[in-house]
This record gives C-alpha cells, sequence and structure tokens, in this order.
C-alpha cells in the first residue's frame, strides 16, 4: 500500500490513489467536498481486508460516511476482490457497474457460479462478490437503510454516474461514462453466454472471457 | 475340491491379477477355505489354470481378470491392485482454477491451501498434468497441486509434484431449470430495487 498520509485531503483537493498488483487494480478518488469514489477492488495481501477501507481507515475517515459510490468495471476476479465487504461497509453509497451486466445471461451467471464450490474459502470469484453486492443490496432494500435507495445503477457511454456543481468553494465534478457503447453490449452478451451452463457438461467455474466487452470506463472531470 | 471352495473361488475370481506370485497367494487361501485340497499349495498357478482346475470340479465358473481397480483379499492386509504403500508429507498445496490454455502451457489462478489465503497466478506446462487428466483441463477447470514428499516402506524417498483436477460432477438438465429459476428470482428482485430508486 502507498504511504500512510496523516490527513485526509482538503475539502477543494482532489486525489487519486492506485492501489494493486499491476493485474487488477482499486481506485480510490477523492471527489471532493469528503466524497470519495471506489473503482473496483482488490484486497491486502497480509490481512486479507479490502484496500479501499484500509486506506480511508488510515485517513481517519468512516466508510459509511466517505464513500458516494462503489463503481466495477467489468466482473473479472482481479477488480472484484473485497468489493463485497467495501459496499458491506459503504451504507451510503450507491452501486454503478457496466450496463453490459444487464441482461438475463449474467444473472444466470451469476445463479450458475453459487453451484460449484471451491475447497479455499478465500478463493471468491468476480461472480461470487457480485452476488455479495446483490445480496447487500437487497438486505438493505428489506431494511429500508436508505431512503434513496438505488441500484445496481448501469452505466454505458454518455452515462453520467455522478454530478456535482460549485458549492462552497469546492469545485464542480462530473464523471462520465465512456464506455461500453452499445454494439460492446451485443458483443458482450455473446461473451456471457458462452460460460452458460450446459447439461451434460462438467460444471467449471466462470473465468475471464477475452476480449472484454463489458468492461466500463469512466471520464473525470 | 470341494465345493466350498468353488464357491470361494468365485468370490475371490475378482481379485486375480496375472502375475504368478499372487495367483499363488490366492491357491493358498482357496485351499485353506477348502481344507480339502492342498495341491496346489505352494505350487505357482496362473488364473486360468485355476480356473482350469476349478473347472474340473464339474462346476461351471466364470473368472475375472480385473487388475484395474483396488481390491482386497481376506487376511492379507493390503491392496494387491495397488502400488506398495507410502506415506505422503505435504509440504504445499494449491487450489487452483484454469484460466486459458495457450498451447503447450496453461495459466492458472492458484489459491494457498497450506499456509494463508495468498493469491497467485502462474503459466504450467500441459504436460505437468496426466494424460488422463488432460481432457478436463479447459478454462474454468478446478485443481489442486500438491507439493511433498513421498516416502515408501522401504526408506526410499521422493519429491513429488503433482496436478489433479477436480472432477466436478457434470450439469444435469435439473441443474440447469434450478439456475434458470434462481436468474428469474434474481432478475425480479434487482428490478424490485430499481423500482425503489425511482421512488426514492
Amino acid at each position: 500500500m502507498a504511504g500512510k498520509l496523516a490527513t485526509p485531503p482538503k475539502a477543494d483537493e482532489l486525489e487519486v490513489s492506485v492501489f494493486g498488483p499491476g493485474v487488477g487494480e482499486c481506485v480510490v478518488v477523492h471527489l471532493g467536498g469528503g466524497q470519495w469514489m471506489i473503482v473496483d477492488s482488490c484486497v491486502d495481501r497480509s490481512t486479507g481486508a479490502p484496500v479501499a477501507l484500509q486506506y480511508l481507515g488510515e485517513l481517519g475517515l468512516k466508510a459509511d460516511s466517505a464513500i458516494s459510490l462503489v463503481v466495477v468495471t467489468h466482473w473479472h476476479d482481479d477488480h472484484m476482490a473485497g468489493v463485497g465487504g467495501v459496499f458491506e461497509a459503504a451504507i451510503q453509497a450507491k452501486f454503478f457497474c457496466s450496463a453490459a451486466l444487464n441482461q438475463r445471461e449474467f444473472v444466470q451467471l451469476l445463479a450458475a457460479n453459487q453451484k460449484v464450490m471451491l475447497k479455499s474459502t478465500t478463493a471468491k470469484t468476480g461472480t461470487s462478490e457480485f452476488s455479495s453486492v446483490l445480496d447487500t443490496l437487497l438486505e438493505r432494500r428489506k431494511a429500508r437503510q436508505r431512503t434513496s435507495c438505488v441500484g445496481p445503477e448501469w452505466a454505458m457511454e454518455n452515462t453520467f454516474i455522478y454530478r456535482r456543481p460549485l458549492l462552497d468553494g469546492v469545485p464542480d465534478c462530473e464523471i462520465l461514462g465512456l464506455a461500453p457503447s452499445s454494439a460492446s453490449l451485443t458483443r458482450s452478451v455473446r461473451g456471457i453466454a458462452s460460460l452458460l451452463p450446459v447439461a451434460g457438461e462438467a460444471k467449471r467455474v466462470a473465468v475471464n472471457v477475452d476480449p472484454n466487452d463489458t468492461s466500463l470506463v469512466l471520464g473525470f472531470q | 475340491m470341494t465345493a466350498v471352495a468353488v464357491a470361494d473361488a468365485q468370490q475371490v475370481g475378482d481379485a486375480f491379477v496375472d502375475t504368478r506370485n499372487i495367483a499363488v497367494q490366492r491357491a493358498e487361501h482357496l485351499a485353506l477355505i477348502g481344507s480339502t485340497d492342498t495341491a496346489s499349495i505352494g505350487q505357482p498357478l496362473s488364473p486360468s489354470q485355476l480356473l482350469l482346475q476349478v473347472g474340473q470340479e464339474g462346476r461351471a465358473i466364470r473368472l475375472f481378470e480385473r487388475t484395474d481397480r483396488p481390491t482386497m483379499v481376506p487376511g492379507q492386509g493390503h491392496n494387491l491392485a495397488r502400488p506398495e504403500p507410502y506415506h505422503f508429507d505435504l509440504l504445499q498445496q494449491w487450489e487452483g482454477i484454469v484460466q486459458s490454455i495457450e498451447g503447450e502451457t496453461f495459466t492458472v489462478v492458484l489459491h494457498d491451501l497450506t499456509h494463508d489465503a495468498l493469491e497467485h497466478e502462474a503459466t504450467l506446462p500441459v504436460e505437468e498434468v496426466s494424460p488422463a487428466d488432460r481432457k478436463l483441463l479447459k478454462p474454468g477447470a478446478v485443481f489442486y497441486w500438491s507439493i511433498g514428499y513421498k516416502r515408501h516402506l522401504s526408506g526410499q524417498q521422493e519429491r513429488v509434484s503433482a496436478i489433479r483436477m477436480r472432477r466436478l460432477p457434470g450439469w444435469s438438465r435439473r441443474d440447469v431449470e434450478a439456475v434458470e429459476r434462481r436468474a428469474a428470482e434474481l432478475e425480479h428482485l434487482i428490478g424490485g430495487q430499481a423500482s425503489d430508486s425511482s421512488q426514492g
């Protein structure tokens, strides 16, 4: 993890921190005004805890009030490690993911993965982390923990996921989806469908599909 | 040879293997059970010779030579069809998930089952997988990779690295239908949340 900072950024400061081994990262962004966005997730090797939560904790911030947005760019294992824990802690946050996942085939993939158990309890797959986020959303819906309940929110090109005007000296901020395009959405269905169970075939864990047409790309200004 | 012996010959017939020494052991066992025919004790008999001898008693008998599965002989104390017993000292074991296969190598994600929760990505040669398991080598397949010392009763010790593909059961039609039902439930639940958000 990057060097420990004693103090969080000022309200008008933009801060972008990237954590990760180089394949799969977690990006922690201070949007200004004490609001934070977490994009994807990875875990600390020694503790197994999500690095984003560790980092905010080191800054003396509380995840439940500091995190406004949790975003997953796509469902591959190396981008999802610990995201279930991040979202569980971020009780005020909206959850955004690629619109390419808003399709029957992906939900079938989540359901299928629940039937393929692994011996290593730490080996959570991207689909199991995604299921964990859905479970949290469903619990909150039942408990009415959030009055402004949203999620999952589906993002793609030309979708604003965050907009804040200049206010009290805190600069304005916009986050816009740059991908996937509608053409990518169509192609992604084929990729995910190729992973669905077929009667008679051996059960397997869903692994990454290349090319990755589902991934969400964000522009930040 | 008595009828009792014939019956026992049938019973132990499944364990016959095509080596002379084992045939002798079986013959001894047979004779001891039968108690009336000691002629075969100490005489090497192949299964087919034994079949002939038993058949001469006028009883129809089927003799199976199945050497491909583990079987036990009463009182013998060890498995005839298995190799010499050994002790395995496990040093390290991973659970792996195959990510992709590229010609003679395959890429995997490994989860440490021995020490901690460390996860590694690795590229392994396909030849590390036994020929019998290679047909299972597909993206998403789960396997176990064990490294350790194999200690034989003779005192010999060898370092072993073994990859065993996990044989997960196939998807049944009922499984697939259950997945589709669960997916429909999830879709409904997610849709319900979307409705809430529009109201919120």
